[in-house]
């Protein structure tokens, strides 16, 4: 695993030292809000239960920034955005704008292995663009799980392991995601492993299993995602990741922005394309 | 001859050159030896012109208006010449980056002036016959030697200090003295001594009476900030430190450091320390001439200092004297008790959180002792008393060990072998822990060559090395890091005269840094790997002189030149100049070719004029490198953080300070004060990109960033040092910025050092001879911050969108520490004393982070979390000596 959660025990150490205060907005001076776009969209190639969904549809979403208190209902969607994917392979089309500047593909650029995808935004003649490698899939051998009681970290419950093979052309830098009842579920209280993320800079051994620190019940739909990334993809997941420890704390990291792969001025977000396999499991006593 | 009068009673030990005054009337004789001597004779034909022989006539009285016109004009042409090298860098005309062929004029030009002032000092001096009195000046009661002890005869206007090993040499004229020796804390002591040939002298000084201790300060001479050609420079005793309330009662150098003007805590009640708008890695921390790589115990809640083995702490706020080097903020040496050699002694002490016990004990009476001190917290005891197993499950302690021997093995070299051990342990129940600690070691051997030379040989070692593992079912490893250094050390103090001391050495350190080893210790997804270690040599040589001219001008300035090799064997990455986001390809090394080397000069000129008895301007004006750099993304520096060295791709930092202060004392030096104001410019600063995760990264320099920086400020003290109520105020009003490329858009932001004001009150007042109390007021501008500007949604998560980093504050700080202590009887065999102290009086709620976070009444709202550390908080103490 490439992350070892160090900066977890620190923070654990000082959240037995020290002491907690809510204290009135006001009195903290935030900086004021400068708009910015933020785009998020995909390309996934899916196999589950021995079936390959390639074909999407892909999902781009164009939205604006908010204040940071600002805790008014959702984000405003660019609406009218000319949105264009394009693949190595030659082929490209522009997607359809659904609802609240969400677009979708129509099926003419389907998700390939070794194929590198461009998303390009226009916006009021601003141009925001990037690209992604989609790597070969790699596939859990298996997904079992077993009964643990209470600890300091985590609740009694179910809790799952991945394991797979790592092959030598496949990926180097993974994701495991895990759903519960067909939604992203990161355990019961949240805890802080929201991202589980494995690399290859480390000696890793040929079968990998790793513990998944989210506890299910009897009667889970529990679903475990294996997604094989590009590095920038990775990349960008581990910055979300760090940006959810860092903070003010003198032992957080310092708090910065998340990655982003787009060109250009005062925008946000990630283009990624990746494989995923996905296995769904009943979790009975 | 030397004649001691019998009617005066001496602890003092003395010896007798009969040999030396019969070798100078030689001298006069025999033309061989003459010729030998031929500068001497120069300088005191230079003396007679200038001082004694009426300029008239021809022949000699044109060489006479040569040399008396000549010498002050040469003088100040090369004074005039570093007043503007030293104005160009203020007024950032020019600056260091300069080529390495002017640096070499500029310490050419140094050393003329050196030479040329030290024939001068030398001329005015050598007007009767002169002969050195040497020695070594110590405790009474315990033997161990006193640093910086002031040594003089008043009647002549002339006087020296020990050396930081003790050792004294003073030139003075044939006849009878009153040699007057002072140390603040010590009875003064009056010898009178005949003249007559070479002189040894050593002198044994006794404490004055505990109780009137407790009220003096005793960090330094009663006029030395007047004196001293130094500026931007702290010093305390460890009995200082003591008095000074801090959480749980553990008293801290590090916490008593903060105190001082110009330093400032990097969090409240925690110790880690800025200086001068510095970062925390920019501090050489040395104990004994070992470098401590991490000084914090508790993740920087203490200090590594055990106060109880500790002789004396000096802080320099910036490069400091040449001998220093290594980092670009300032140096904190620390040099330990050397242990009693006069009888068995102890000391100790018991806390809250923690126990002391120091035994220190003749290895051979007046000749050798050893002492050692260790230091246990309980804090995991008291976890093991909790019902809860998520709790009691959990270990968590800290301990060090300091350890040190020294033996006279005649009467010119001592040896001394000191050691410190001390490791932080924690392991958590669910199968996780990490471990860190230092360990250092100093062989030290101090020889005197005679009279006027002194030398300092060291070997040192240095280990700093964290270690973290994990112990479950699927997942079983060990992960260990660190640095490790071997270091040389040879130094030399010359006695030139009384008005010129030259101080010169070379130091040589092999540095090893291992950047992670991974070891399997059960099932695990991972394999045995390690990150390839790197090897460096860090060398210097230096050169320095601390010179009076007349009692109104005093300099203190030297050359050092200090080289870098990062050797191999090793595999290093290859980046495009242009492009550090990629490596272009992998290097490899054999063993011991070197990769990449640095190398620099790093001048340095402290100048002090004193117009009177009370007062003193000085200018102080200096450059240092930082070779090795600690490799941190969190706001402050961690346990964790790795030590990298300078490279193909990280260049060294560089720091260039000048500084200006106006210095005063009243009232018989009862108070001092004094007011400094500095600039510091900062080349090759080093950052990581937003979002970098660096631990075990193999292209750590992938995620590096190089800038700029300027710190600036403004700092005044008063201090009071005698009397009932001693204590000082310090205030400090600076500035800090960092600017990179790759950050905050290319713009300048402020450091997270930077702290706009700081202030702060320590107040020790004797009530009898019973009690004593003690106060201590700070405060201190929040620390620079960034909080989130705008919130955006990806991946499901509510991401903070920043603007500019560092823009904010959080609130500022401030507290009020009380404590008081009743004092057993002085006169018994065991001593004892009872501290109660109440850290954050009025429980003012300093924060260590602000969290924004969903409110747990209204999850769709964020509510602003103020995180303190310390509320108030009691403690008792128990301390003893015997």
């Amino acid at each position: 695993m490439k992350r070892f959660k160090i900066i977890l025990i620190p923070v654990f150490l000082l959240a037995v030292f020290s002491c907690e205060k809510v204290i009135d907005p006001s009195k903290v001076d935030l900086p004021p809000h400068e708009e910015i776009i933020f785009i998020e969209g995909e390309v996934v190639r899916k196999k589950q239960n021995n079936v390959i969904d390639a074909t999407g549809p892909f999902y781009v979403t164009i939205r604006k920034s908010k204040a940071y208190l600002d805790h008014t209902e959702g984000f405003t969607g660019v609406l009218d955005a000319v949105v264009t994917l394009r693949d190595d392979a030659g082929n490209s089309e522009v997607l359809t704008h659904l609802n609240h500047g969400m677009y979708q593909s129509g099926g003419q650029v389907e998700a390939i292995e070794n194929r590198t995808y461009t998303l390009e935004v226009v916006i009021n003649g601003s141009v925001y663009s990037a690209s992604s490698f989609l790597s070969p899939m790699s596939e859990f051998t298996a997904t079992p799980y077993v009964y643990e009681e209470e600890t300091g970290f985590f609740p009694a419950g179910y809790f799952f392991f991945s394991q797979w093979r790592r092959e030598a052309d496949a990926s180097s830098f993974f994701r495991v995601r895990a759903f519960k009842n067909d939604k992203i579920w990161y355990g019961d209280p949240e805890v802080a492993f929201k991202y589980l993320l494995v690399d290859d800079s480390y000696g890793l051994s040929e079968n990998l299993n790793f513990f998944i620190p989210y506890n299910y019940e009897p009667g889970d739909t529990a679903m475990m995602e294996l997604m094989s990334l590009d590095e920038a993809t990775y990349v960008y997941f581990q910055s979300i990741d760090q940006q959810g420890q860092a903070g003010t704390s003198p032992l957080a990291p310092v708090p910065g922005n998340v990655r982003t792969n787009f060109d250009g001025k005062n925008v946000m977000g990630h283009f990624s394309a990746y494989a995923s396999h996905r296995i769904q499991t009943v979790v009975t006593e | 001859m030397f004649r001691l009068p019998v009617a005066i009673e001496t602890s003092g030990i003395l010896h007798r050159d009969q040999k030396d005054a019969s070798q100078q009337t030689e001298r006069k004789q025999n033309p061989v030896i003459a010729r030998k001597t031929f500068p001497l004779q120069v300088a005191m034909h230079l003396n007679k012109v200038l001082k004694i022989r009426p300029v008239t006539g021809s022949g000699p009285v044109k060489k006479g208006i040569a040399i008396r016109f000549g010498v002050p004009v040469l003088f100040t042409m090369r004074f005039v010449r570093f007043t503007c090298i030293v104005l160009a860098i203020y007024m950032q005309k020019i600056k260091f980056v300069v080529s390495n062929t002017n640096h070499m004029k500029h310490g050419f030009l140094l050393l003329i002036f050196l030479g040329g002032m030290g024939i001068q000092a030398r001329a005015q001096e050598s007007g009767d016959r002169k002969f050195d009195i040497s020695g070594v000046i110590r405790n009474g009661t315990s033997g161990e030697t006193l640093l910086y002890a002031n040594i003089g005869v008043p009647t002549l206007k002339t006087g020296t200090t020990t050396n930081e090993y003790g050792f004294y040499s003073l030139n003075l004229p044939e006849g009878k003295h009153q040699l007057e020796i002072s140390y603040v804390g010590f009875e003064k002591k009056v010898i009178p001594v005949e003249i007559t040939g070479k002189t040894r002298l050593d002198i044994e000084m006794q404490p004055k009476g505990i109780a009137l201790q407790e009220v003096e300060i005793t960090d330094e001479k009663e006029d030395e900030q007047i004196r001293s050609g130094q500026m931007s420079i702290v010093k305390m005793e460890s009995s200082e430190i003591k008095s000074i309330p801090v959480v749980a009662g553990e008293a801290d150098v590090l916490k008593a450091i903060q105190t001082q003007p110009g330093v400032a805590a990097a969090v409240d009640g925690m110790a880690g320390f800025f200086v001068r708008g510095g970062g925390s890695d920019q501090n050489l921390l040395l104990l004994d001439e070992a470098t401590v790589y991490n000084a914090s115990h508790l993740l920087g809640f203490f200090s590594v200092f055990n106060v109880d083995a500790i002789k004396d702490v000096t802080l320099h706020k910036g490069a400091g004297p040449a001998q220093y080097g290594g980092r670009v903020s300032s140096v904190l040496d620390i040099k330990m008790n050397e242990g009693n050699s006069k009888q068995f002694a102890g000391k100790g002490g018991m806390g809250l959180l923690s126990s002391r016990l120091t035994l220190e004990s003749p290895i051979k009476k007046d000749k050798g002792a050893f002492l050692i001190s260790g230091r246990r917290t309980y804090l995991d005891l008291f976890l093991k008393l909790s019902p809860d197993e998520n709790v009691n499950s959990n270990t968590l302690f800290f301990y060090d060990l300091n350890t040190k021997a020294h033996y006279q093995l005649g009467e010119n070299d001592r040896l001394f072998l000191s050691g410190y051990f001390g490791r932080d342990v924690f392991t958590a129940g669910f199968g996780a822990g990490f471990d860190w600690g230092n360990t250092t070691g100093t062989l030290r051997w101090n020889h005197i060559y005679n009279s006027k030379l002194f030398s300092n040989l060291s070997l040192i070692f240095s280990d700093f090395n964290y270690g973290l593992e994990q112990n479950r079912e699927e997942e079983n490893f060990r992960l260990i890091a660190g640095i490790r250094d071997y270091q040389g050390k040879l130094d030399y103090d010359y006695y030139f005269n009384n008005n010129l001391k030259l101080k010169f050495g070379a130091q040589g350190t092999y540095h090893r840094f291992n950047n992670g080893e991974v070891e399997i210790t059960g099932p695990s997804n991972l394999n045995n790997f390690s990150r390839p270690d790197r090897r460096a040599w860090e060398n210097s040589a230096y050169i320095k002189a601390d010179q009076k001219w007349g009692r109104t001008f005093a300099f203190h300035y030297g050359l050092r030149y200090s080289w870098f090799h990062l050797v191999g064997p090793g595999e290093v990455y290859a980046f495009d100049e242009n492009n550090l986001t990629t490596p272009t390809g992998i290097l490899n090394y054999s063993d011991g070719e070197i990769i990449k080397t640095y190398h620099g000069i790093e001048p340095r000129l402290s100048v002090r004029y004193a117009p009177d008895d009370q007062s003193a301007l000085k200018a102080s004006v200096g450059r240092s490198r930082q070779y090795v750099h600690q490799a941190s993304n969190t706001n402050s520096a961690l346990p964790f953080d790795l030590w990298v060295p300078s490279s193909n791709i990280v260049q060294p930092q560089i720091a260039d300070q000048v500084a200006l202060g106006y210095f005063r004392n009243f009232d018989e030096n009862a108070w001092e004060s004094n007011v400094e104001i500095y600039y510091k410019d900062l080349q090759n600063q080093i950052d990581f990109r937003d979002g970098a995760d660096i631990i075990l990264d193999p292209y750590i320099e992938q995620e590096m960033v190089f800038g700029t920086g300027k710190a600036y400020g403004a700092e005044f003290s008063l201090k009071k040092k005698k009397g009932k109520t001693t204590g000082w105020l310090a205030y400090t009003l600076s500035w800090s910025n960092r600017r990179y490329d790759a950050l905050n858009n290319g713009e300048v932001f402020r450091a997270r050092s930077d702290r706009r004001h700081d202030y702060s009150m320590t107040l020790m007042h004797r009530l009898n001879q019973k009690w004593s109390a003690t106060l201590n007021w700070v405060y201190a501008s929040g620390l620079a911050t960034t909080f989130p500007a705008a919130r955006i949604v990806l991946d499901g998560q509510v991401i903070e969108v920043y603007n500019e980093r560092n823009a904010q504050r959080m609130p500022a700080n401030h507290r009020l520490d009380v404590g008081m202590t009743w004092h057993g009887d002085p006169t018994k065999k065991w001593r004892s004393e009872w501290n109660f102290s109440i850290y954050n009086v009025y429980n003012r709620k300093n924060p260590y982070a602000v969290d924004f976070r969903p409110s747990a009444d209204d999850p769709g709202t964020t509510e602003v979390v103020l995180m303190y550390l310390f509320p108030i908080l009691p403690s008792l103490t128990y301390n003893f000596n015997f």
